[in-house]
């Protein structure tokens, strides 16, 4: 088990990366032609919004097929396997939930150590992640898009795509940090976990 | 207005992330450590995900979210004993009453959930339990098995009286609760849809209660977070 650890927990998550970029293509292709549009300060929040509808019509999260395509991974990389739960992680979908709960909740908590416009951007990151989890494609889809435009300091775009769905940016910011600094109180005083 | 269990769930979230964040932050490399990231990631509730997002949409914008100030005095020092007692938690020896210190920290946290997650407190007046009577009574009509399995959740009964007598929605996660009240006063349950609310999803579950008292009738809506939350509610859970 030498050497294994922080660098697996990173390696993990661009490999999460790397199989939805591979399945679903056209949302990737959108990410990047919103980034290169926010570049050059010319984004159309409507016609994004659009395309992310588009995008999520196409879109199927068959959470069994994205955990063959995982599993396929990891078969390739069985160091990665150290980091996640130790029986048969991938014979079931529910461990891609899962794996997108706890990433929600490690954004969260980077985030929160930060100030000013990165906190934002690790914040939507995080509820990109939930919004997977959850099966809210088209949040998650608009919560990205709205992470890139912050992190492009773009925070205009970003209030108006989240407005699309409802979202108010310092509101969720603000939830997501609460729930840190609720869950950091319990910590200080040796909690870790609460009982059901 | 929000059952304590479902703040509690937001906090679980986060909680669990703890391991794989050092692990992340300060590259860990101990045995004992990944056993730990490997646990967390496995002990995660999709509930607890359905919990942090609905609260996330219903609670910003000034959602007025609360919960009922019974859980400051019950429910919390509830939650913080059986903390105590699994050893999480340790309180001094040196002076005091164990119960003062304990609900002392259940308030304190309390507090902190107010300031913030914006979840405010609404405190209970004579109109909610005169209402929570009328519940009992509608389960005495039913036996005294009926009657004893509704006193034994006593508080919860307070809970949904208040959200009953004000009109308030409920946000709950105690699925034996809807489904003990299932017939009498909940009907149904039902999965939101999106579109219907924005935060439609496969784990809540929207139901109606109605209560009728003094020639009129009292009404709200129940949303129940659960990972089973559309199965039937079976004779068995009902309390009548």
């Amino acid at each position: 088990m030498e050497g294994v650890g922080g660098v697996e927990a990173r390696r993990l998550v661009l490999t999460l990366y790397d199989v939805f970029a591979s399945v679903y293509r056209e949302l990737y292709s959108l990410v990047e032609s919103f980034d290169e549009d926010l570049s050059r300060g010319v984004v159309d929040v409507d016609e994004y919004y659009r395309e992310a509808e588009e995008v999520v019509r196409s879109m199927y999260l068959d959470a069994y097929y994205l955990a063959g395509r995982f599993n396929e991974v990891l078969v390739r990389h069985p160091e990665l396997l150290k980091v996640l739960p130790g029986a048969a992680p991938m014979q079931s979908p529910d461990v891609l939930y899962k794996l997108l709960g706890v990433l929600a909740g490690v954004s969260f908590r980077i985030a929160c150590g930060f100030e000013g416009p990165r906190r934002g951007v690790l914040v939507l990151l995080g509820y990109s992640y939930l919004g997977l989890a959850w099966g809210r494609l088209l949040d998650a889809v608009v919560f990205t898009l709205a992470s890139i435009a912050l992190a492009r300091d773009s925070r205009d775009v970003a209030v108006e795509l989240l407005r699309r769905v409802d979202v108010d940016l310092e509101g969720v910011i603000n939830f997501a940090c609460g729930a840190v600094e609720l869950a950091k109180f319990l910590e200080d005083r040796g909690i870790g976990s609460i009982p059901e | 207005m929000v059952d304590t269990n479902v703040v509690l769930d937001v906090v679980r979230l986060v909680l669990v992330a703890k391991p794989l964040y050092e692990a992340v932050m300060k590259d860990l490399k101990d045995v004992e450590a990944l056993r730990q990231v490997a646990s967390a990631v496995d002990g995660i509730n999709r509930r607890w995900v359905a919990s942090f997002l609905f609260l996330s949409y219903k609670c910003t914008r000034g959602g007025g979210c609360f919960v009922v100030d019974f859980a400051r005095r019950i429910e919390l020092p509830r939650v913080f004993t059986k903390l105590l007692l699994g050893g999480a938690l340790s309180v001094g020896r040196g002076g005091g009453s164990l119960l003062d210190e304990v609900v002392g920290l259940a308030e304190r946290w309390l507090s902190m959930v107010g300031s913030s997650l914006g979840v405010g407190m609404l405190g209970m007046d004579y109109g909610d339990f005169e209402v929570a009577r009328e519940v009992v009574k509608v389960y005495g009509a039913c036996g005294s098995r009926s009657l004893a399995r509704v006193l034994d959740n006593a508080i919860d009964i307070l809970l949904v009286a208040v959200a009953l007598n004000r009109g308030y929605g409920f946000v709950t996660t105690d699925r034996r609760l809807v489904c003990g009240l299932y017939n009498k006063i909940v009907t149904g349950v039902g999965q939101v849809r999106g579109g219907d609310v924005p935060w439609g999803s496969v784990l809540v579950c929207l139901a109606d209660a109605r209560l009728g008292v003094g020639g009129g009738v009292l009404s709200t809506k129940i949303y129940l977070i659960h990972e089973q939350c559309n199965r039937q509610c079976s004779e068995r859970e009902r309390w009548c």
